[in-house]
């Protein structure tokens, strides 16, 4: 506003003067057209400078209508529609259809004389950031077919050491061959799926990465010979942090002494406390420092992540070795693994929620075992015909072939309960097959390890972060200041209001790979970046969908009814005010030219 | 004299049509036995003078059925009379005696004698067969040809028409990358005398060779080089020998273990060529009878038929079976071994053998009750053995099968006519041996009589499983029926006439398990009981035997057993008992830390991170040059026991290492050969990470929990 007072009284001392000057000129010939003149000619400079505008009515008929071309469009769609203006913002797009006018963004359409009223928009249509450009300007969307490629894929980026890399999305074909998807790693094709011509079908490609650290996959589509497309999948594997087990036995016994065996061969450590007699206790140490296992107490079971014992151990603890064992669980976080003694069931608070029912006319019977996770049936194992009834809040993790269940995890206030009838498992041992055992007991710990916890956490914000582009890095930290490198670079962070362990930064990334990231002092970590031309079937999907979105919300026709009785500010054009200026100052030249 | 010469034309074109069906027939038989003589040496490697026997036969069958000198004067004057009209089917007249011709005839026969004049020394019929034979040994030379140069053998090991693989393969392999100072190579690979295969040459450096096998280089250079070396397996040096010149150099190794090698020339070194070394597997042996357990039944002949087939990939030194007899029981086992030989001599080492012994048990002073465990060995040419699992052979014990042991225990004694079976064999088995000196209408007789016996028993026992009791029918039933004051007693008529073999106490009286074996019982006695009526108690016997083993087990299942009790445990010392004091027992500490064994292949897994950030980033800095260059040792370990999957990745590597620089395709081949190396990992137990929110979870948790309060 000051700028404009500031021309105005310019203007005004500029009149007043030349006014002034024009009163004292001598020759008084034509005075009142001079003056009229001098005033046009300031008024003129004064509306150049000054931005003019007026209230205007908003007439959205079809000449104001504009067409926006964009990737995927089909070119015989256009005469369908009957508009003269028509844009594009591709250069290839601008080659196959030479009528149309290169724009070079989204907001030159808001420059664009007369004033666009509403836009149809043809094809895959517009990113999210354009969208936000058109500034509500009511969108008719012709959306194109989906996209021949993957629509929508998700993994697990983020894997441990032996964990299966799953990768899973769904593939649109639209051609008339079927189409391969093989995932491939390490220079080796691990898994592959077929999609039968013109369908649009789902995959589920697996495998278990055998190295460790960062790699890329590939997920490449073929038809016959030819590539259709060629995409990363980045994968980190990161190493097992070993952990720390504390054992109560009420006897000595083979289960106990197979699982401490096997434990701490991987390099985990595993105290062992079996009762041998009244309050006499043998006690082992692997790999964990020597304490006194005598007394269960909160320092000691801080040590550890997980208790693994007998339900009628636990039962006959004393009351202070009860508490702080609650206490731990159910407040700290401590893993708890049960296995069931006889009693079908009690409000023990370890297993109320586990009633355990026997099925008496059976003897032990020899089944094999679903566990969860893995595709195929365990070897044979010998069982006692009890199993776990189930209850509400449970997850239930290993199952007989009559889907009987034997093992059922839940959570126990912060901690988390497992709870088995398997009491035998080492017979697999005995038998040589590691690998059964090694997945049920795998899944029985982790199922109820304790949470480790962690100082950061990123991850990318854009679905497809791709070089070149704007991309949102996001960093989750207990640290109260965050210093954060991208490439080591320092980039600038902003934290979220409501969320305060939560930061954001922006970054443009220069080459595609990965990027090292890292805060303050910790530990780099690696974020992947796409090159430009992948997952362009993703992208388009993403578009598609957007664009739907944003016409739906901005409709053609509800902004017509909405719109039509709505002023708009319409700036006059300087056009005007420069010929006023011209003709005023040319009549003035002209005028002491002739008098003369 | 006009006469003599028509005579004369004709027996010589007699002659030479037979001379030329022989000579036909000779070609004919010739192009068969070298197409099959050829297609036999060089697919299924037999002989070539067998293809001479195939000819003789050929020769010999078609001589039979042709009988080419059996061409009488007749058929060739019928042929002349056909194919030259100019004879005016006359030509016999030239056979009749001159004196009998009438004037016409002697008329025509001079005008045929003017003909036969004009009749060709060859004519072209006679040839026709000939040129035919000619064509078919020219097809067949072309045929057999093509299957020397064709890379196709029977493989005996595998039964089936295989292509020579290591003849396509050397055509498809792309060509190898030699310096340029090597003019030619010559390789001749000698194969070890167990394979029975002749030396070969090739001039490629890639080696595929018999375990064993001794390889001569001859490389001949452009120019004059002071030393060739070969380097195997990256530490072995070897120094060529030069020849006359210091262009000539050969060296020769015997190649026993595989890997690769590359060739130095003045200190410039070759590609990595792989050495692959065929080991020599051991002989296949396939029983086929008889099968793991036979139990020879009593009655049955006591012989065993042992058929095997014994394959190697060279070629069968020897095979033997291993038998041992043992005889007795419990305590009193003794065991005698035997070897027996084949009848098959191996003088040959041919790859396939089919055995066949017959073993005959008693000559192996075997007797019922004892066991035959026998196993074959073979042994190839490269003195590698095998065997087989041990198979066992059993002849049923009579004797225990016929002893009283069981019944006269004084349990649970069965009724009288459980001894009957027994009986029956006794009589059939004291039948047969009095066969001689009884009358064919006495033997019948007593035959039948031990029939009627088994029918009886049989019919004893299929009381218990409520069958129809014959022995009534037709018998006078009770005489109380018809007594008066019995007229119209329902209950008695139905007792009298109907059949009670479906009541329900019958139904109880046995257990299912039991009523099976006793029906299975009762068939063999119907089976003995058709073979003593048909007067056959040698047949009879198998079945006899099997009803009485069966009614044995039956017998033992019946038995029950209460054990002794008279246990006197020692007194108690009470003044100990429920004490509680364990102040003497110690309570054991262990403690002890197992390092985690270093994982071998960690290098082979930073070599991955490295090859990746590679990819996207090609700089290669120092750290991980050293990374790649120790990964690359560790491969060319690998190389060295599977160079054929290895060697590719060694050279990639050493490429990446030696330039800095990377190409795609260089580290895919790595990373191929990598993740093959590497083991499967296996999910082990791991704990999931909190995220980083500053406690605000925690908080949730207490609130949360102090509003359930």
């Amino acid at each position: 506003m000051n700028w404009t007072y500031i021309v105005l009284l310019i203007c005004l001392v500029l009149a007043i003067f030349a006014v002034w000057r024009e009163v004292q000129r001598e020759s008084k010939r034509h005075l009142t057209w001079r003056l009229v003149a001098i005033l046009v000619a300031i008024a003129g400079l004064a509306c150049i400078i000054l931005p003019i505008t007026y209230e205007g009515d908003i007439s959205l008929n079809e000449k104001n209508q504009a067409v926006l071309l964009t990737d995927g469009y089909q070119a015989d769609s256009i005469s369908t529609i009957n508009s003269p203006r028509i844009y594009t913002l591709s250069k290839s797009i601008k080659k196959d259809y030479p009528k149309a006018v290169l724009i070079g963004g989204v907001d030159d359409l808001s420059q664009a004389k007369p004033a666009v009223g509403s836009l149809q928009v043809l094809g895959y249509g517009l990113s999210e950031d354009q969208l936000t450009q058109l500034h509500n300007l009511p969108v008719q969307f012709h959306s194109a077919k989906l996209p021949n490629g993957v629509s929508s894929v998700s993994w697990n980026a983020q894997l441990k050491t032996g964990e299966k890399l799953s990768v899973q999305g769904s593939f649109n074909n639209t051609t008339d061959k079927a189409v391969k998807v093989s995932l491939k790693g390490l220079g080796t094709t691990v898994d592959s799926a077929f999609i039968q011509a013109n369908t649009a079908a789902i995959f589920d490609l697996n495998t278990t990465p055998r190295h460790a650290g960062r790699a890329v996959y590939r997920l490449i589509s073929t038809t016959d010979a030819d590539t259709l497309a060629n995409e990363s999948i980045p994968v980190t594997v990161d190493a097992i942090k070993p952990l720390k087990i504390l054992m109560l036995a009420g006897s000595p016994n083979f289960e106990d002494k197979f699982l401490k065996n096997w434990l701490t061969e991987k390099g985990y450590g595993v105290a062992v406390r079996s009762a041998i007699s009244k309050d006499k206790f043998s006690q082992e140490f692997v790999n964990v420092e020597q304490q006194s296992l005598a007394h269960l107490t909160p320092g000691l079971l801080e040590k550890f992540d997980i208790i693994l014992s007998d339900l009628e151990v636990l039962k006959a603890l004393n009351a202070s070795e009860s508490g702080a064992l609650k206490q731990e669980v159910l407040q700290k976080g401590l893993g708890i693994i049960v296995r069931a003694d006889s009693t079908a069931h009690s409000n023990f608070w370890l297993q109320q929620d586990y009633p355990v029912s026997k099925v008496s006319t059976a003897g032990q019977v020899v089944t094999s075992l679903k566990i969860q996770g893995q595709d195929a049936a365990s070897a044979k194992l010998l069982l006692d015909p009890i199993y776990i009834t189930v209850q509400n809040y449970t997850q239930p993790l290993v199952f007989d072939q009559q889907n009987h269940i034997l093992a059922s995890s839940s959570l126990a206030g912060s901690g988390k309960e497992v709870f088995t009838v398997l009491n035998a498992t080492h017979n697999w041992m005995l038998g040589g097959d590691e690998n059964d055992y090694t997945a049920l007991w795998s899944l029985l710990i982790t199922k109820a390890a304790k949470h480790t916890p962690s100082t950061e956490q990123w991850s990318v914000v854009n679905n497809v972060p791709t070089v070149n582009s704007h991309t949102k890095f996001q960093l989750e930290t207990s640290a109260a200041q965050t210093e954060i490198r991208i490439n080591q670079s320092k980039i600038a962070v902003e934290r979220q209001a409501d969320l305060p362990f939560v930061w954001h930064a922006a970054y443009w990334p220069q080459h595609a790979g990965w990027q090292q990231v890292q805060q303050g002092v910790g530990a780099p970590q690696w974020l992947f970046v796409y090159a430009q031309n992948e997952w362009g079937a993703l992208k388009y999907n993403s578009m598609l969908r957007d664009t739907k979105k944003y016409a739906a919300a901005f409709d053609h026709q509800q902004s017509v009814t909405k719109q039509i009785h709505q002023k708009i500010q319409i700036a006059v054009s300087k056009i005007y005010f420069y010929i006023l200026l011209l003709l005023a100052c040319t009549y003035l030249w002209a005028e002491a030219k002739f008098a003369a | 004299m006009a006469e003599h010469t028509g005579l004369h034309k004709i027996k010589a074109l007699q002659q030479r049509w037979i001379s030329y069906q022989i000579a036909a027939d000779v070609l004919l038989s010739a192009s068969v036995a070298i197409l099959l003589g050829s297609a036999l040496h060089y697919i299924f490697d037999a002989p070539f003078f067998l293809a001479v026997l195939i000819f003789i036969v050929i020769f010999g069958v078609l001589s039979a059925i042709r009988r080419p000198w059996k061409i009488t004067i007749k058929s060739i004057l019928s042929f002349l009379n056909q194919s030259y009209p100019e004879l005016e089917e006359s030509s016999e007249l030239v056979l009749k005696p001159a004196g009998t011709l009438n004037l016409l005839e002697s008329l025509q026969l001079q005008k045929v004698e003017q003909a036969l004049h004009q009749v060709p020394g060859t004519p072209q019929q006679f040839g026709r067969r000939l040129k035919q034979a000619g064509v078919f040994v020219l097809v067949a030379l072309v045929l057999s040809f093509a299957l020397a140069k064709l890379p196709i053998h029977w493989h005996s090991a595998m039964g089936k028409l295989v292509t020579d693989t290591m003849g396509v393969s050397a055509k498809n392999l792309p060509p190898e990358k030699i310096l340029p100072q090597i003019k030619t190579t010559s390789l001749t690979v000698t194969p070890p005398a167990y394979t029975n295969r002749p030396a070969r040459k090739q001039d490629r450096f890639t080696l595929d060779v018999e375990e064993g096998s001794t390889v001569k280089w001859n490389i001949q250079t452009n120019i004059d080089v002071k030393q060739i070396s070969l380097i195997f397996n990256e530490h072995e040096v070897l120094k060529m020998q030069s020849g006359s010149d210091k262009s000539n150099w050969h060296l020769s190794k015997i190649i026993t273990t595989p890997g690769f090698y590359q060739v130095s020339v003045d200190g410039k070194l070759s590609d990595l060529y792989p050495v692959t070394v065929i080991k020599d597997a051991p002989p296949v042996i396939k029983i086929n009878t008889p099968k793991q357990y036979t139990h020879i039944d009593a009655g049955e002949a006591p012989k065993v038929t042992i058929n095997a087939s014994v394959n190697d990939d060279y070629g069968i030194s020897n095979a033997i079976i291993n038998a041992t007899v043992a005889k007795g029981s419990g305590e009193a086992v003794k065991f005698k071994e035997y070897k027996i030989n084949f009848s098959e001599a191996f003088g040959a080492h041919s790859r396939q053998y089919n055995l066949q012994k017959l073993v005959d048990l008693p000559k192996l002073e075997m007797e019922p009750g004892d066991e035959l465990y026998f196993y074959i060995q073979a042994q190839d040419t490269h003195q590698q053995t095998s065997r087989t699992d041990v198979y066992i052979v059993s002849i049923q014990d009579t004797a225990q099968l016929l002893s009283m042991d069981g019944l006269v225990a004084g349990v649970n004694v069965k009724p009288e006519f459980f001894r009957s079976e027994r009986q029956i064999i006794i009589d059939s088995q004291y039948l047969i041996h009095a066969k001689d000196s009884l009358s064919k209408e006495e033997f019948n007789k007593r035959c039948n009589d031990l029939g009627a016996d088994q029918k009886m028993l049989r019919l004893r026992y299929g009381k218990f499983l409520g069958e129809e009791d014959e022995s009534k029918i037709g018998e006078e039933t009770n005489s109380d029926l018809s007594k008066a004051e019995n007229f119209s007693n329902t209950a008695m008529i139905m007792d009298a006439y109907t059949d009670k073999h479906d009541n329900a106490e019958d139904a109880s009286f046995l257990e299912p398990a039991v009523k099976e074996q006793l029906k299975a019982t009762l068939t063999e006695m119907w089976k003995a009981e058709l073979q003593l009526r048909m007067y056959k108690p040698s047949d009879a016997l198998p079945f006899e035997y099997k009803a009485l083993r069966l009614l044995k087990d039956l017998q033992q299942k019946s038995r029950s057993y209460v054990a002794k009790t008279g246990y006197n445990p020692p007194p108690l010392k009470l003044e100990k008992r429920m004490t509680g004091d364990l102040s003497k027992i110690a309570e054991p500490i262990n403690h002890e830390d197992i390092k985690k064994q270093g994982d071998q292949f960690e290098t082979l897994k930073k070599a991955v991170v490295v090859l990746e950030q590679l990819k996207t980033d090609p700089k290669l800095n120092a750290i991980d040059q050293h990374t790649l260059q120790v990964a690359s040792a560790q491969l060319s370990v690998k190389a060295t026991a599977q160079p054929g999957i290895y060697l590719p990745a060694v050279s990639a590597m050493k490429q990446i290492v030696n330039s800095g620089k990377a190409s795609e395709n260089n580290i895919a081949v790595v990373e191929k050969a990598i993740q093959r190396a590497l083991p499967i990992n296996r999910a082990m137990p791991q704990s999931s990470s909190s995220s980083a929110d500053i406690g605000l979870s925690q908080g949730y948790f207490k609130n949360l929990n102090h509003i359930n309060r």
